[in-house]
């Protein structure tokens, strides 16, 4: 079985930038775009199988939606139990697409041309669950909307990016039928016709409780925090591949990466699934640089490893 | 206090720039510093003072942040780096990486400042115990619990001890990492209790943005030996001036306190500290008597920003803090 690796959401910003942002010069943006590409170069160093924008100018990862028609800035608010806020998108009227998003908020010349690029992209029903909604009745119609815009973010996406990593914290904490159903119908709205890969990536809490339900969802892997989570005994993904979150990106510590890849082989070898790629469990900006630094570099080190063994 | 609606600040305000040049500056000796960090805690006293509080501290002028400070004075703690609070606000944190063991009352020093200037009352604000462990990489102790007592029985209780034998008479925990972890609640009081064991002082605690509107807080906070729950609410709240649900929107977590039947103090948080825009005198004189009627006693309602305002300029800061006083007022008068 091929193993691949890959990161995805905020990555750090360097000290260097976070001193340049705070003191904004004139060239703030080249600054950044240097910065950038030293994640860009390092990913492609460590042999990473796709290739993502670390969004370094990202000030979180709903902050570009609040451009979507009928959302405005509201309160700070934490990121789970994060101790980092994000602004809650105030939806004080219908939600509509009006043009990309995404693609703005991307410095897309400089991945390089000969690797395959990834893009993250919030799930609708996370969306809608973390914003603080001032106008639908039925929150399931905010869900819907979303999707709808988030479908057409999706679509001026998929012909540049070869995967969509889907970020669906809140999917974790879903129990009722009722939710679920909510959540697959949005995805099932942004994932339809996509030539792209999708992985669903699911931390932040549990999914274990549902995950038999979402190896059904509409997309082609589920991403999972595997530092805090465990898959339950007799799950077989199938036709799922899976992204393992095995690096910590809540802790300094170093994995040692022979000892994560036995631990993950034992995984591989209980679910079956049709494919399988390294990840952190979440984005590597809750670690300081240089230890999101050593955390990649030791990503692809695990997929080596793993794959030899497999 | 006998006055009613009594003001307070929270703790930081932003350093000047003509400081932060001189801290900075590697050519400066020690002594000189040490004069800035004077000069900066007593122009901070008088101006908290001038605006019209009745608690004031020296904005934390000596402390680069309330993190930062504490774990470069403890044992145990290594800087890592920096990491995102929100948008372009980061902290240093660190990771744990041996037993965290008490060097030395690092309050002290400000305290003895701030009671030697102060007019008014002073209110020392202290990084609590699980906030410093929740904000930490645990590389050393096998479990977080394990690490969240040390630092309550070990570290924060002697300072505690050493700044009331100084003449701390009243003492706000910070905890905003308190509400992170619901599953935890159980665990941040007990540490802070075990931290506060035996500390002759009022204690406040002040917790600030909270995920779920502080409901993680009941019922285990009901256990918690503070006298006061210093919040964050204007953050959430309309601009709109008035006593009704709708416009007070941002202050529903104050029914908590009926709920669970806790008659304690609430020092009730009336500013927002993440944006520019001042509020006027008459919002949060409205702001203050919604939370009076909820609370069913006026008495207990303490008036303060959501948090600390380093994030505002300086002026912007004064600004809020004088239209909180000035707010006070025309709800003392309200009531009267």
């Amino acid at each position: 079985m091929k193993v691949g690796c890959y990161i995805g959401g905020i990555y750090p910003r360097s000290e260097r930038l976070i001193e340049a942002t705070r003191r904004n010069p004139p060239n703030l943006a080249e600054i950044c775009r240097r910065d950038k590409k030293r994640v860009i170069d390092l990913q492609v160093k460590a042999g990473l199988t796709y290739i993502s924008d670390p969004l370094l100018d990202w000030d979180d990862m709903l902050r570009p939606y609040l451009a979507l028609k009928g959302v405005e800035q509201g309160a700070l608010n934490r990121i789970f139990e994060q101790n980092t806020f994000y602004r809650m998108p105030l939806v004080v009227e219908r939600v509509e697409w009006v043009e990309p998003i995404t693609l703005k908020h991307l410095s897309v010349d400089l991945l390089p041309k000969s690797r395959d690029w990834k893009v993250d992209l919030p799930d609708p029903y996370t969306f809608a669950q973390l914003s603080d909604n001032r106008y639908y009745k039925d929150h399931r119609d905010l869900v819907l909307d979303l999707a709808k815009a988030l479908a057409k973010e999706a679509e001026t996406l998929q012909q540049r990016f070869k995967l969509i990593q889907i970020n669906a914290p809140s999917i974790c904490s879903i129990r009722s039928r009722e939710e679920l159903d909510s959540a697959y119908e949005a995805l099932k709205t942004v994932t339809k016709g996509l030539s792209a890969k999708t992985y669903l990536h699911l931390y932040f809490g549990d999914p274990t409780p549902i995950l038999n339900d979402l190896l059904d969802f509409p997309v082609d892997g589920l991403g999972l925090d595997l530092v805090n989570t465990e898959i339950p005994k007799g799950l077989r993904f199938g036709k799922m591949g899976l992204a393992a979150g095995c690096v910590d990106a809540g802790n300094t510590r170093m994995e040692k990466p022979k000892k994560v890849a036995e631990e993950l082989k034992s995984v591989v070898d209980a679910v079956e699934p049709r494919e399988v790629y390294v990840c952190p469990n979440y984005d590597l900006e809750y670690v300081p640089r240089a230890y999101a630094n050593r955390k990649v570099r030791r990503l692809s080190k695990i997929a080596k490893i793993l794959e030899e063994a497999m | 206090m006998d006055k009613l609606y009594p003001t307070q600040e929270i703790g930081s305000l932003r350093k000047p720039e003509w400081f932060l040049k001189i801290i900075r500056d590697k050519r400066v000796g020690e002594g000189a510093k040490r004069a800035a960090r004077d000069d900066l805690a007593y122009l901070n006293i008088r101006l908290l003072e001038d605006c019209g509080l009745d608690y004031v501290y020296d904005g934390e002028a000596r402390r680069p942040e309330m993190y930062e400070y504490v774990v470069k004075n403890v044992g145990g703690f290594k800087l890592a780096g920096w990491v995102r609070s929100f948008d372009n606000r980061y902290y240093r944190k660190a990771r744990v990486v041996d037993k965290v063991t008490y060097l030395g009352p690092y309050h002290l020093d400000e305290f003895e400042f701030v009671a030697q200037h102060a007019r008014r009352m002073v209110k020392i604000p202290v990084t609590g115990p699980y906030t410093l462990a929740d904000w930490s990489y645990n590389e050393y102790y096998q479990s977080k619990e394990d690490l969240v007592f040390d630092l309550a029985k070990n570290v924060i209780r002697p300072l505690l001890r050493d700044l009331t034998s100084a003449g701390a008479k009243v003492i706000q925990i910070d905890e905003p990492a308190a509400t992170t972890h619901p599953k935890e609640m159980r665990m941040f009081v007990e540490a802070f209790n075990e931290a506060v064991a035996g500390v002759d002082a009022k204690i406040t605690v002040h917790i600030c943005y909270s995920g779920n509107q502080y409901r993680s807080l009941f019922p285990e906070a009901l256990d918690l030996k503070c006298s006061q729950f210093t919040l964050e609410f204007a953050n959430r709240d309309t601009a709109r001036l008035g006593l009704d649900k709708e416009s007070r929107v941002g202050y529903q977590a104050l029914n908590l306190f009926k709920e669970y039947g806790d008659k304690r103090e609430v020092g009730v948080g009336v500013v927002d500290v993440h944006v520019d825009s001042i509020e006027p005198p008459e919002l949060i004189r409205d702001r203050i008597l919604y939370a009076a009627k909820i609370l069913e006693d006026p008495k207990r309602v303490y008036v303060n920003p959501d948090c600390g305002l380093r994030t505002r300029s300086r002026a912007v800061a004064f600004a809020k803090l004088r239209n909180l006083c000035l707010g006070a007022e025309l709800a003392r008068s309200a009531n009267l």
